[in-house]
């Protein structure tokens, strides 16, 4: 096979332009940096290239969901019940074109295009804690994070100042504060329940979420503060909530020093045993199969979690025959991912005097109360969270009905009685038999290896969902609500499914155990810096991708002074 | 009254308003020939039954109804286009069910089926108890192939009467105007 090798050397490499790649790049170009910035799909302009963004459902073909013939094609995709649907369908992968094997089911819900899932995210934007950075070494589980919430804290908050976040402080040690702009306001039904919680429970808080919507009087270069569309998943045109497309991207290049090359599949990170570095990467072109070569003084890993792994299993040398940095030989184990969509959900008759108004693109929240304390009674470990929102039923409240004729059409246009549903976000913990793999014999359209997924939900999880289900009850329950009843979506129950994979090259202190040290560095290969999901030690029960951004702002700190120093 | 008139009536008591054109447009399309000859799914007998229970099911009021919005042609395409193709030999199957019952009743041929007939057969079928209606839908959530007979024939009755029940509902509720109607409620 021929590969050209372009003269031409760049001071970083950033591979992807989701959550982590967009800051990467950012962080790079505005420290001076001349950067390559490779992204394997297609190119999103923003606010150009969102096609569904200002339209209205009747608009759609079939009023939004996916024809029978295109769910042949997203089959994978369309395990998450929503994201094949017209309005977003073309946000997520073609899974006939990027194949992948289970050996267990494994939901592995991908973007391949400028900005990656940051175009789609959930917004949610949680700082993790030192309940979480200790839990491992305090339980014995994994290997120790090298990080403490110290080292990360003022990394959240420079993050939280850029993205922008509405949210509420709480004075949690579990859920640190943060640097929010102005919250979201919960209904008149959300703040009933968050009393009620206060007065039933001393460790419960039920507040809105903390989401990446910009609020308040905060300039945001080129955004506009949130007016409550609740489309964000289609891309917003007001750039009102943080993507890589609103706001890394375009930061980076006003630089001048970024260039962005799409359709640039990474598959070899080239190592250089005299010089113990990596030298740059091998890129196939999506379009036209051409294989380059470019060269740089370091490279950033943010291709998401499995995409990273999978190159990093590629990269294979004398030096590193399993994998770039493979030593310890858990690159590709450990693979984690949170579980939800079990909970409860209730009604009630008051409140009919106050109408459901607005679109709030923002669910409540109520932070982890499980295992706060060293002295631990649960039949888990760990604990888990709730997100949820309340509203007044519209006509769907009769498609579980056989109900017909003039009246009840009358009476579906006019607001239901208010409904209040919750689920909870569990922490799973990282277990090594959970893998990821690469096959060899079943290769892709571009002759790559196609990822084999081994790995699923274990005891602890399935404790802590009963107990999710139970307490979800019991809070509505308590609350006053009727009709409550609990659920628990098996169907949901596989890893992948809440799109938060995470942990195939864990941080850690010892280079035996882990793949990278506490600056996201691979051990072995210092000019090689791993910042998405595939870096995590434990998953912790928040949403993760605010952590990912911080330690991407932190390890280009790092890279940048160790260039200066020319450590490496 | 003339369907033109009545939907502009509504509309103009909701402050709203829908050029004469796209009203128009909603009846020619609206007309039972016109339906027939444009229907994927259904056969012209078929598409005649479906476009009977959406007039049961939706009928007009002093707000427009199913047939208005030619909810009859979308049941139809999302038949032919959404559902797989399992579901669609289901609904097919289910189809006879109705009609079955139909000829049972009434002592007449499937083409002879009418807005009031059905109207008298989705009163046996659908105005049943609330603990009935739970049993219906345990019913199509269960695994078709470990069922009776008798429960297999239901079980399809029931798949089509409830997929174009759903798909009448999700037409109607979602179009520009019922949307527009209902803010307007609101405020």
């Amino acid at each position: 096979m021929i590969v050209s090798s372009l003269n031409k050397k760049y001071d970083a490499i950033v591979i992807g332009t989701g959550i982590s790649g967009g800051w990467a790049a950012k962080e790079l170009c505005e420290k001076g940096l001349k950067t390559l910035v490779l992204e394997r799909g297609r190119m999103v302009k923003h606010v150009e290239d969102y096609p569904t963004a200002n339209k209205d459902i009747w608009e759609f073909e079939y009023r939004g969901k996916a024809s029978n013939n295109e769910i042949q094609r997203q089959k994978k995709q369309n395990r998450t019940g929503f994201v094949t649907s017209k309005i977003t369908k073309h946000w997520f992968v073609d899974d006939l074109k990027h194949p992948y094997n289970e050996t267990k089911r494994f939901d592995w819900i991908r973007g391949y295009h400028l900005g990656g899932k940051s175009i789609t995210w959930g917004r949610q934007a949680l700082r993790m804690s030192d309940l979480d950075f200790e839990a491992n070494k305090k339980e014995g589980v994994g290997v120790d994070w090298p990080i403490r919430y110290a080292d990360i804290a003022d990394w959240y908050t420079k993050v939280e100042k850029f993205i922008g976040v509405c949210g509420e402080n709480l004075g949690l040690s579990h859920l640190p504060d943060g640097y929010f702009s102005p919250p979201m306001e919960l209904n008149p039904v959300e703040k009933y329940f968050r009393s009620e919680i206060s007065k039933h429970y001393k460790n419960r808080y039920l507040t809105i979420g903390r989401f990446a919507n910009l609020t308040g009087d905060a300039n945001h270069l080129g955004r506009a503060n949130c007016i409550n569309r609740n489309r964000c998943m289609r891309g917003c045109p007001l750039g009102a909530y943080f993507s890589s497309n609103s706001s890394t991207l375009p930061a980076a290049e006003r630089t001048g020093n970024m260039t962005l090359r799409t359709n640039s599949i990474v598959y070899e990170i080239v190592y250089d045993d005299y010089s113990k570095k990596a030298t740059g990467v091998k890129i196939i072109d999506a379009i036209t199969k051409e294989k380059v070569e470019y060269s740089a003084n370091v490279i950033f890993c943010c291709a998401s979690a499995i995409a990273t792994t999978s190159i990093l299993l590629q990269s294979k040398s004398d030096r590193f025959p399993n994998g770039l940095g493979n030593d310890s030989g858990e690159l590709g184990h450990n693979l984690m991912d949170h579980h939800f969509r079990v909970g409860a959900t209730g009604t009630t008759n008051k409140f009919k005097d106050k109408d459901y108004i607005g679109n709030r693109p923002a669910s409540f929240h109520i932070p982890r109360f499980r295992n706060l304390e060293e002295n631990n009674k649960s039949k888990f470990l760990r604990g888990y969270s709730f997100q949820g929102s309340a509203s007044r039923t519209d006509w769907r409240r009769a498609i579980k009905e056989l109900s017909y004729g003039g009246a009840i059409k009358d009476d579906l246009l006019k607001q239901g009685s208010w409904r209040v549903g919750m689920t909870g976000f569990g922490e799973c913990l990282p277990y090594h038999e959970n893998k990821m793999t690469l096959d060899y014999k079943n290769t892709d359209e571009w002759g790559l290896p196609t990822i084999t997924f081994d790995a699923d939900f274990k005891e602890n999880e399935i404790q802590m969902r009963k107990d999710i289900k139970q307490e979800a009850i019991k809070m509505l329950t308590l609350a006053g609500f009727e009709n409550v009843k609990g659920y628990d979506d098996v169907a949901s129950f596989y890893p992948g499914h809440a799109i938060h994979e995470m942990g195939t090259a864990r941080m850690g202190h010892d280079p035996k155990t882990s793949v990278l040290n506490k600056y996201n560095q691979i051990h072995a290969v210092p000019n090689v810096y791993v910042t998405d999901g595939a870096c995590m030690t434990s998953s912790g029960n928040q949403n993760p991708s605010l952590t990912y951004m911080a330690l991407t702002a932190r390890a280009v700190d790092h890279a940048v002074n160790q260039m200066k120093s020319k450590t490496i | 009254m003339d369907r033109r008139i009545a939907i502009k009536n509504i509309l103009a008591t909701l402050g709203l308003t829908v050029s004469t054109s796209t009203i128009i447009g909603f009846l020619e399309s609206c007309s039972d020939n016109k339906v027939a000859e444009v229907s994927v799914f259904f056969d012209k007998t078929e598409i005649y039954l479906i476009d009977c229970l959406v007039d049961v099911f939706l009928p007009r009021t002093s707000i427009v109804g199913g047939k208005d919005l030619n909810l009859t042609q979308f049941v139809d395409k999302m038949c032919a286009n959404v559902l797989t193709i399992q579901k669609q030999k289901e609904i097919k199957l289910g189809l006879n069910e109705f009609l079955k019952k139909f000829e049972q009743k009434f002592n007449k041929e499937a083409s002879e089926v009418s807005v009031d007939t059905c109207e008298i057969l989705l009163d046996i079928c659908l105005n049943i108890s609330k603990e009935k209606e739970v049993e219906v839908f345990k019913l199509l959530e269960s695994d078709y192939s470990s069922l009776s007979k008798h429960s297999k024939s239901k079980c399809l009755l029931y798949r089509f009467l409830t997929t174009v029940r759903e798909f009448s509902f999700l037409g109607y509720f979602t179009s520009e105007i019922i949307i527009k109607t209902e803010k307007s409620l609101l405020s």
